[in-house]
């Protein structure tokens, strides 16, 4: 027989699960009556002040009065409903309610909440001052960059570019690079949410700026912004530049700015670039079109790679008329199988689709 | 010879024992770092707008490929459904392979394509391409007609006509949510090592459909597919996001996946003919990659983006069970070196043994278990006592298990809205260990076995719109 | 009185649209999505469709094509309602006849003054 103490043991633990499964199960089910309860009380509360609210963004009344009627504990509820609203709005509609969370009420219930323990708190408070663009609570979302917390720093960096800090930047920047998970991508989308006159101050700063990365980001602002005046310094950049992920942001940039004087640059990085790179700077080639850049690109399609056989001749299509005649020709070149294939290939689609 | 035997009985029960001790340990670790994991990931998420990527010029290009085979029924509703998919810039590659009934033609007619020159530009094993077409409608349509070669194959030809840096890879008839690319792309770009990510999936029976889309989330009628859904939380929440805290993820998911596509061309594609091609590439890319580049990760989205048609009765189900089984047994023989090598760091020393010993092996451990017990209580060797009380202590931990998924589904991504969902998934936690998990166990049991004797062909199953009837493919 | 039908499956954008319409005088029916909205428009008189572009289940460019098919109902002016960042949806509803498109995040003014434009 196997011992009996074996069996004891066995016989608590049995014990032991079953109650961890009736407590599992309670929790359950407490968990989601918790979240339907606060779901009717939201659904309540719209119901009763979104006639109201609507009125109010419609008319001239004082914020003051129409927050008396909302008592403190309610606040995040009332703050949950402007969210629902304020998001899809913008002019006149907007400053009403940026108007309401910008109330002393709803503003010191907002700070208390940021000097809170309660990530959640936190969150809200650096949300809604983002959201409502309050330069008086600059001062305090600033605060919250130094956080150790990682989803903190990002929020409170996104409500500073929502308010337009544009002092601020260099402590954003350097906020955001301490993050754990700094990826590029992150850092532009959070800068991407300045007024484009954020351009002009970066561009001040490229010079200076720490590394070639934090240029590369600068360079993708200016090109999402369009921002035509620092097409003279990324041209540097694409000349000078050794990080790959720099030479690619200001190839990006100039795929969308047209800047002739870049076309020489652009040579050189046609004539000796990975194929990554080489996609970029085909389309930002075709773009300038110059006749030289022209015949480095119809040279591009006779190399190894079919990435930028493909890259060429869309290029070369894109380019110019001699272009598009040059693929069509080489369309029915029976020496180079390979090369005519691609042509037909790539005419064959841009003729369907229109372009 | 009865004393030795005996001797040698009880030995095996304490080895099995073991064994259990063992697997509950590792579900209880891996309950932890799921936990941690989901938790991660929604602060990650709570107050950030998606919608970022599209404003922000970074977003990379995705290929989704669309393998085909005998879909008339279905296709055109879901290949308008995939077009609607919200993303930047991606492209969409249908790839009939070689189908008997009229997908094809529902394809070209519906969507009004030309046929273009092709050249594939890669070089993937894959059965001839007879034609490719354009949309005329919607020119990031492509459509691939090629001889018949298998869903492995299929997708090889997919990316050897695949234009962007990424590829994404689903089943023709899952059921997308519109912001799935949106959610599938963010770990490539928050990290530059990450080569594969995996989305979850969920269970679509019960749930309201129109056109494609899912209206509104339901638990299904038919008790098989109300086991499968807790299945498919339990699987999805434990399984993958333990895993992937410890960079051992062995498998994403067929029917929603994206890979980066030089990656997937650097390694020879997936494996034509094999069972289970996409956990067999996963674990190659373990293998090859990490050589490479020891940074390399495989990841997987927790927010469950992809919801598919489960098996509503026994045959379909067992025959689903067992291809899955023999998947795994293939992809893991086919890389044993990987078994305890410290070359593979957390991998090779947690990640693979658990892949190994538990979901390989288990099944045969586990109905082992059972003979050996029932033979012990019946030879008075083990009392009858003991056994019962065993028994219930590990359908007790089962529960526990199941609930705890079910809790971490309830914090995070509460896709079931109403009450009695909730309340009736606590009671299928129990009830599925009451014969659904046994019935599984014996069937995963038996395609080891088949395995074990060499009958590895692949079944293929045929679907009518919402019905699946079984049907032998030829490769 | 002018009729307006509001398709739109965000209800606070809906009730929001809903209310400064009919305080401008107009008369609206919401619909969640484009299910419903044909038979409606074939039924009853209607003025002018403020449509989301992106729905589940068919998206507001199916709509409008199924819409200016049917000779009766083909003059009804489309105002669309879209995202930012979704254009190309923009021009292919453009192309389908919408009459005029309105960008998220929008006010509300600028809304009535257009609709107000094209009713005249």
């Amino acid at each position: 027989m196997i011992s009996i103490t074996l069996l004891d043991f066995l016989l608590y633990v049995l014990i032991f699960f079953s109650s961890v499964i009736i407590l599992m199960s309670l929790i359950l089910i407490s968990l989601r009556t918790k979240g339907i309860i606060q779901d009717k009380k939201f659904k309540d509360f719209s119901e009763t002040y979104e006639e109201h609210l609507f009125e109010y963004i419609e008319s001239n009344e004082h914020p003051s009065n129409f927050l008396e009627q909302i008592k403190e504990r309610k606040i995040p509820l009332f703050l949950r409903l402007v969210r629902d609203y304020a998001v899809h709005l913008r002019g006149r509609d907007f400053e009403r309610l940026s108007g309401l969370i910008n109330s002393p009420k709803i503003f010191n219930f907002l700070r208390k909440d940021l000097r809170s323990n309660n990530k959640k708190r936190v969150l809200r408070a650096i949300y809604f001052f983002g959201l409502s663009r309050n330069q008086a609570s600059l001062i305090h979302v600033k605060e919250a960059l130094k956080s150790q917390n990682d989803v903190i720093k990002i929020n409170a960096a996104l409500s500073l570019a929502k308010m337009n800090a544009g002092n601020e930047i260099v402590e954003i920047v350097k906020s955001l690079l301490t993050l754990k998970h700094a990826t590029n991508d992150l850092i532009i989308s959070i800068l991407v949410e300045f007024d484009p006159a954020i351009c002009s101050i970066l561009e001040s700063r490229l010079d200076i700026a720490k590394n070639d990365r934090v240029r590369a980001i600068y360079v993708s602002v200016f090109t999402k912004f369009r921002f035509i005046p620092a097409a003279k310094k990324v041209l540097y950049y694409l000349q000078y530049g050794t990080d790959p992920e720099l030479t690619l942001s200001c190839l990006k940039y100039f795929m969308v700015i047209e800047y002739e004087p870049a076309g020489n640059a652009l040579k050189f990085v046609l004539l000796k670039s990975s194929p990554t790179l080489l996609a970029y700077a085909l389309k930002a080639a075709a773009r300038i079109g110059t006749k030289e850049l022209e015949e480095i690109i119809y040279e591009k399609l006779f190399v190894e790679s079919w990435q930028t056989k493909l890259d060429s001749a869309a290029a070369l299509y894109e380019i110019s008329i001699t272009g598009k005649d040059k693929l069509n020709k080489l369309a029915y070149d029976l020496d180079h199988p390979a090369e005519s294939a691609i042509a037909r290939m790539v005419l064959s689609e841009k003729e369907i689709s229109g372009k | 010879m009865t004393e030795t035997l005996r001797t040698v009985i009880v030995y095996i029960n304490y080895a099995i024992l073991l064994y259990v001790f063992f697997l509950m340990s590792t579900y209880l670790l891996l309950s932890f770092l799921s936990f941690f994991g989901i938790k991660r990931y929604f602060r990650k998420t709570s107050y950030y707008d998606r919608r970022n990527i599209f404003s922000s010029l970074n977003h990379i290009p995705i290929s989704v490929i669309v393998p085909a085979y005998n879909e008339q029924n279905g296709i055109v509703e879901n290949v308008k459904s995939l077009l609607q998919l919200e993303y930047p810039e991606f492209q969409l590659v249908v790839v009939n392979d070689g189908s008997k009934d009229s997908t094809l033609e529902a394809l070209l007619k519906n969507f009004n394509t030309r046929q273009i020159s092709f050249k594939p530009w890669y070089n993937l094993k894959s059965e001839k391409i007879r034609a490719v077409y354009v949309s005329t409608d919607y020119p990031n349509l492509i459509v691939v007609d090629k001889e018949n070669g298998g869903k492995a194959d299929a997708i090889n030809a997919g990316v050897n006509i695949a234009k962007h840096p990424l590829v994404t890879v689903i089943d023709a008839d899952s059921i997308l949510e519109r912001d799935c690319l949106l959610k599938i792309v963010v770990p490539f770009l928050e990290d530059k090592n990450v080569v594969a990510v995996g989305g979850t999936i969920r269970i679509a029976n019960g749930c309201e459909i129109e056109q494609g889309n899912i209206k509104s989330v339901g638990l299904p009628k038919s008790i098989l597919a109300k086991f499968q859904v807790v299945e498919y939380i339990r699987a999805f929440i434990f399984g993958r996001t333990g895993f992937e805290r410890i960079n051992s993820l062995l498998i994403v998911s067929g029917a929603f996946s994206c890979f980066v596509k030089e990656t997937v061309i650097d390694i020879g594609g997936f494996k034509t003919g094999s069972i289970g091609e996409d956990m067999e590439i996963i674990v190659r890319m373990h293998k090859l990659l990490r050589k490479k580049n020891p940074k390399m990760k495989i990841t997987f989205v927790p927010d469950p983006v992809c919801w598919t048609e489960a098996p509503e009765n026994f045959k379909i189900l067992k025959s689903q069970r067992t291809r899955w089984q023999k998947g795994t047994l293939e992809s893991i023989l086919a890389h044993k070196e990987l078994l305890f090598n410290p070359r593979y760091k957390l991998m090779g020393l947690i990640g693979f043994p658990y892949y190994f010993f538990i979901e390989m092996l288990g099944p045969l451990i586990e109905i082992l278990g059972y003979v050996i017990f029932i033979i012990s209580v019946l030879f008075g060797w083990v009392s009858y006592y003991f056994a019962i009380v065993f028994l219930c202590v590990a359908i007790l931990y089962g529960i526990i298990i199941s609930i705890l998924s079910i809790i971490l589904e309830e914090i995070s991504f509460t896709k079931y809205p109403k009450l009695r969902h909730l309340i009736e998934m606590l009671f299928l936690c129990v009830l599925e260990n009451f014969g659904y998990r046994q019935l599984t166990t014996l069937w995963r049991f038996s395609a080891i076995i088949e395995y074990a004797f060499g009958k590895r062909k692949w079944e293929k199953m045929e679907k009518k719109g919402f019905q699946k009837v079984e049907e032998k493919n030829e490769k | 009185m002018k009729n307006i039908v509001l398709v739109e499956d965000d209800p606070s954008i809906a009730k929001l649209v809903e209310f400064k319409l009919k305080k401008t005088g107009y008369n609206v029916v919401r619909f969640v999505n484009p299910v419903g909205v044909m038979d409606y428009l074939l039924n009853n008189n209607v003025d002018l469709i403020l449509s989301d572009v992106m729905m589940p289940v068919i998206d507001g460019i199916e709509m409008i094509k199924e819409i200016k098919k049917i000779e009766k109902i083909a003059d009804i002016p489309i105002v669309l309602l879209t995202s930012l960042g979704h254009e190309s949806a923009v021009l292919s509803g453009i192309e389908a006849g919408a009459a005029d498109y309105i960008v998220k995040p929008f006010s509300t003014v600028e809304l009535v003054a257009r609709i107000r434009n094209i009713l005249n």
